[in-house]
């Protein structure tokens, strides 16, 4: 089946009529920013053919009897007038496997009654034509089983269309379950035709288990030997009831088994990533105390400091002021002192310097004499009385022996002090540089603790959102969860296989019976019923081996072309990216695992998009590793938005892959879209990204075909009742690198 | 994968080569025509061929049919025993 042709008229966002994409093979890009129609147009696919359009998690539920006006353009739902109809329509053109070719037209109507009140059967209406020599002629399906036979014979079975149209990282997902083997299983079976197989074997145990019925009932007709024929069909009969006891006990098992696997894989984590978990939450632990601990030893020599600084600030302040004037009065006093010594040696008496002071006064008073004026001041004189006034109220008599220059011990004292100060001031200057030194140190050790702390939390958070946890304790507790299911799934794969061998013995032993008995009976039985006996257990045996043998050879296959696609996809960044190998689990089943050149799971250790590299890998590889069925030539891969995760080079490299892989695709991308400088809040093409995109698929000899969703100037791109989108089809803004 | 392919998968097993007495030739020449000297190879043959065509019904019409042709078509003496 290949898409030829999509026309929307006032189809959710595309209002109007004249909204056409022309398809052609190979990869069909549709560039469109948010909110430009990529998603309407992923929907209307999906609407045309099946009447549902997906819901958040990809799947078809919504109807258009739950849609109704939803699916209409609100433009047009708001422009016609009162009492008028409006139709959503899309019609879908293309040519199926035999190269017929087919429309699809599916419209549904609604009647505006006023404001935005409507009136609608809640009903679609599909019309599917067929070209004939000239012309396309509708064909005569009402029935809705009919219709449905019709899409999945001629154009394509909805089973197979949920692993080719996918949208988002989470259709992709949804495409092939990676995470669960039963899963991923059942999407192998289903897109290698393993299912084939299993309705042969279904048949063919069918067939024997009959043929042996009627054996068994013949045996019982006959006569001969009749006491040793009774006695060994007693015994077939009892084995074969252990056998079939068995067998029901082997299915129990099987299911748990198959139970067990399952919640295994719901916890989606390894031993390893349990024990990754542990470690993260010890180192947690562990930085968040030593965190604790710097905390304190920074706060104590804060404290200290604080403390320290407090107590110098306190002895040190006014000191200066202090020790300065003590210098001035030193000064003086030394003046005085040796000026006085000269006028002692000369007989003059010591002058008193400044205003005098109380001392001083009460000498002369009692000497009778003015130091000031070298003058006697006789008691009851002029002189004398003016003294006495400068002397302070209550002034106590000074002592006789009062000696003028007393005050050189209190200088010396205070000089010592200043000193001491000085002293104090320079070791806590010392004191303040070790603190400042071991400040650095703690923000140091902060420093690269909260480093530490983040990349742990960094670690945490990617396995907590990879594994769907809500905290490491979860994580850790989902781990004991996830061992003890590991214990009970070893337990009850070893009683499997214990049931088994107790079957196989079984087996071996009815066979050894049956020939017995048929040696016994001998030409009694008929040689025709023994023949077919024999055949039909053949036919079985033949049936189920080339059934495990093609699975096996198919898993090879499928690990050889998953690789070649992870590699094309990942060779180009550098980094590391590993092999993905298809582990068998004891159940058959195989799941994916991310291995090192060493053979070592590293699958928890890889990055969001590698994972998703991987699963485009094994969808695409599922879909092109049976050639004979080759769902990859057959139909086309339709994308929205798939691959938001990978980065520019990767996300080329992707498109290659898919372009190489499929006949013809269709991807709704954001990419190669850059702001357009002429146009406020609209986009234009980036140019260059598409030429070494068209040049990347020329040397695959792919066809590219570019599509971009605009919406006009003239209108509000957020305002639904006005929302057009055009569609343009920008081919020719690109021309291959050689012509540059 | 074709029905012819299905035939030769189906064949080519040693024990069944070994229970059957025919040989990795015979199994890398099987085709639906002509009609293989060998009694076992000519039954697979025919059971193959009628397992390909009744795919889409479901496994009792399949098993039904194989019996049908298997009493249609050999209600004689095994010409090997």
């Amino acid at each position: 089946m290949k898409i030829l042709k999509i026309e929307l008229e006032n189809f959710m966002c595309y209002s109007g009529t004249g909204n056409v994409i022309q398809f052609t093979d190979g990869l069909n890009l549709i560039l469109g920013g948010n909110g430009y129609g990529k998603t309407k147009l992923y929907d209307a696919f999906n609407w045309v053919l099946f009447d549902k359009i997906t819901d958040q998690d990809g799947k078809l539920t919504l109807s258009t009897q739950s849609l109704k006006e939803n699916l209409i353009s609100k433009r047009a739902l708001s422009e016609v007038e009162d009492n008028n109809e409006v139709t959503a329509v899309v019609s879908l053109e293309i040519v199926n496997q035999k190269g017929k070719q087919i429309i699809l037209k599916r419209s549904f109507k609604t009647m505006k009654l006023s404001g935005m009140e409507f009136s609608s059967s809640g009903k679609s209406v599909l019309t599917i034509s067929e070209k004939g020599d000239f012309e396309y002629k509708p064909l005569a399906l009402s029935n809705p089983n009919e219709i449905d036979e019709y899409i999945r014979e001629q154009i394509i079975p909805p089973d197979i269309l949920e692993h080719l149209w996918f949208q988002g990282e989470r259709g992709i997902k949804r495409a092939v379950d990676t995470s669960n083997t039963t899963k991923l299983q059942q999407v192998i079976n289903k897109l290698s035709y393993i299912d084939t197989w299993e309705r042969f074997i279904s048949a063919a145990s069918d067939t024997d288990r009959r043929t042996k019925d009627k054996f068994d009932k013949a045996v019982r007709r006959s006569n001969k030997n009749k006491e040793r024929s009774n006695k060994l069909q007693g015994d077939l009969q009892s084995i074969q009831e252990k056998v079939a006891k068995i067998e029901k006990e082997l299915e129990v098992h099987r299911l748990e088994i198959e139970r067990v696997d399952e919640q295994m894989d719901d916890l989606s984590m390894s031993e390893g990533v349990r024990e990754d978990l542990r470690n993260l939450s010890d180192e947690e632990s562990k930085l968040k105390r030593q965190q604790t601990e710097t905390e304190d030893e920074f706060n104590k020599i804060l404290d200290s400091a604080n403390r320290d600084l407090f107590k110098s600030y306190w002895v040190i302040h006014g000191t200066e002021h202090i020790a300065k004037k003590y210098e001035e009065l030193r000064e003086v006093y030394i003046y005085s002192k040796h000026e006085d010594r000269k006028r002692a040696e000369n007989g003059l008496p010591p002058i008193p310097k400044g205003n005098p002071s109380a001392a001083h006064l009460n000498k002369m008073l009692k000497d009778e004499h003015c130091n000031i004026c070298n003058r006697p001041a006789k008691k009851g004189s002029e002189a004398y009385e003016h003294i006495k006034k400068l002397l302070p109220e209550n002034y106590p008599k000074v002592e006789d022996n009062f000696d003028p220059y007393h005050h050189e011990v209190p200088l010396q004292n205070l000089s010592s002090s200043k000193y001491r100060v000085t002293h104090h001031v320079d070791t806590f200057e010392d004191a303040a540089a070790a603190i400042i030194q071991r400040y650095f140190i703690l923000k140091d050790r902060w420093k690269k603790l909260d480093e530490e702390s983040r990349k742990t939390e960094e670690q945490k958070s990617i396995l907590l959102s990879r594994y769907g946890l809500t905290s490491v304790e979860a994580g850790i507790r989902q781990g004991a969860q996830y061992v003890s299911l590991s214990e009970k799934k070893a337990k009850l794969s070893k009683e499997f296989g214990k049931l088994e061998n107790q079957k196989e013995e079984l087996l071996e032993e009815q066979k050894k019976k049956n020939k017995d008995l048929e040696d016994l009976l001998g030409d009694e039985m008929d040689p025709v019923l023994s023949r077919q006996m024999k055949y039909f257990e053949s036919l079985l045996f033949a049936t189920k081996e080339a059934k495990e043998a093609q699975y096996n050879k198919l898993v090879g296959l499928l690990s050889e072309e998953t690789n070649r696609h992870y590699e094309a996809i990942n060779k180009h960044s550098g980094a590391f990216f590993g092999r993905v190998v298809f582990r068998q689990n004891s159940m058959g089943g195989y799941f994916p695992e991310i291995q090192n050149e060493n053979g070592e799971d590293v699958t928890s250790g890889m990055s969001t998009s590698q994972l998703l590299s991987m699963q485009f890998s094994i969808l695409f590889a599922i879909l092109s590793a049976n050639k004979e069925y080759g769902f990859n030539k057959h139909y086309p891969l339709i994308a929205d938005a798939p691959n938001s995760a990978f980065d520019a080079k990767k996300k080329q490299h992707l498109l290659r892959q898919i372009g190489t892989t499929f006949e013809q695709s269709i991807v709704m991308m954001f990419e190669y879209l850059v702001n357009d400088p002429e146009r406020a809040n609209r986009y234009k093409v980036d140019e260059q990204g598409i030429s070494e995109l068209v040049d990347t698929m020329r040397k695959e000899e792919v066809d590219v075909n570019i599509i971009m969703l605009d919406v006009p100037d003239s209108v509000n791109s957020r305002d639904i009742n006005e929302l057009t989108v055009q569609i343009k089809n920008v081919k020719s803004v690109w021309k291959p690198s050689y012509q540059n | 994968m074709n029905a012819k392919e299905i035939l030769r998968a189906m064949i080519d097993n040693e024990r069944l080569m070994e229970q059957y007495h025919y040989s990795k030739h015979d199994v890398d020449n099987i085709d639906f025509q002509p009609l293989h000297d060998n009694e076992f190879l000519r039954f697979m043959q025919s059971a193959v061929k009628i397992m390909d065509e009744t795919q889409e019904e479901t496994s009792r019409i399949m098993a039904n049919r194989l019996i049908k042709f298997f009493e249609e078509n050999y209600s004689y003496e095994d010409p090997e025993n």
